[in-house]
């Protein structure tokens, strides 16, 4: 049985604006994505490492796509998250929302 | 060559073939609106960021050839200092800085050249940390000399050429790693 995948705060972030994306997702999308929706600017380096470090755990996988003029002629990165991705981040996501369960962060006792 | 070009090709030092036109077409999208100090602010950035990776990933790996590449330059520079000592008349003339500048940006462009054999992506990311590290090391060394009014022609001599040989240790590096990747894509595809 494969070790359970864990994933970091950043990582998550990444994976949820990546699902949002759909098939838009590559670099610029989910930099926009993250700005946007979580309001964490994110270097195009600091994205392109993670890129490669969910890559390299089997989380996303990546293929390239047909070259744009308003790209130079560079093709797009596209990502999308994988099966075991998608079993880490629900187990993620379980996991706050059970610690989240009985606390009120935003009204009440918690605020 | 146009900016996207180079950025492409500097980008290809550090990663795959394929995310170096990914991430410049990335960067050259968002030029449009940002502007060209931007564009280039994020390429040297994203090298920064893929050899911070490298280190943080594979530290032990990385830093072993950060460790061989102090090696591979300090043979050079010790000769290059060696060979300019065996010649005291010489000491403080063009000819021993000439000749201490051959060794040590000699032994920098072979330490960097020999680097990115040993690892061929790795290499380059223990390149500029040998590079940024070297730079601190120097900048350190002239400060001191400076708050200890070492300051003389001898010593700005020395200290210009210590300065300049991350210059060469990069160059190098990125040489041979551009003859890699030329050779690579020029290999018949059922051989890749």
């Amino acid at each position: 049985m494969a070790p359970a995948l864990y994933l970091g705060e950043f990582e998550q972030l990444i994976l949820l604006a990546i699902l949002r994306l759909g098939d838009d997702a590559y670099g610029v999308t989910i930099r926009a994505e993250l700005a946007v929706r979580a309001e964490r600017p994110v270097s195009p380096g600091a994205l392109y490492t993670a890129l490669q470090r969910l890559e390299a755990k089997g989380v996303i996988t990546s293929r390239m796509g047909d070259p744009t003029p308003q790209r130079g002629g560079r093709a797009k990165r596209h990502v999308a998250v994988t099966a075991p991705g998608m079993r880490a981040l629900r187990r993620s996501l379980q996991a706050y929302q059970r610690l989240l369960d009985g606390l009120d962060l935003f009204r009440g006792a918690h605020a | 060559m146009r900016d996207i070009d180079r950025a492409q090709r500097l980008l290809g030092l550090f990663t795959s073939a394929d995310c170096a036109e990914a991430l410049a077409g990335d960067l050259i999208e968002e030029r449009r609106s940002r502007g060209v100090f931007w564009f280039w602010r994020h390429v040297l950035g994203t090298v920064l960021a893929v050899s911070r990776s490298a280190v943080i990933d594979a530290p032990v790996r990385t830093l072993s050839l950060v460790a061989a590449g102090c090696a591979l330059f300090a043979t050079p520079a010790f000769a290059g200092v060696a060979a300019v000592s065996l010649f005291p008349q010489l000491l403080g003339t063009l000819v021993s800085w000439i000749v201490l500048s051959f060794f040590w940006w000699g032994g920098g462009l072979w330490a960097g050249a020999s680097l990115v054999t040993i690892a061929q992506r790795r290499g380059m990311a223990a390149c500029v940390v040998l590079a940024l590290v070297g730079e601190a090391l120097f900048i350190g060394l002239g400060v001191i000399g400076i708050l200890q009014h070492a300051v003389s022609t001898r010593f700005a001599a020395f200290y210009a050429i210590a300065l300049m040989a991350p210059a060469p240790l990069l160059a190098g590096g990125a040489i041979a790693r551009s003859r890699a990747i030329t050779c690579t894509s020029h290999r018949p595809e059922q051989t890749r």
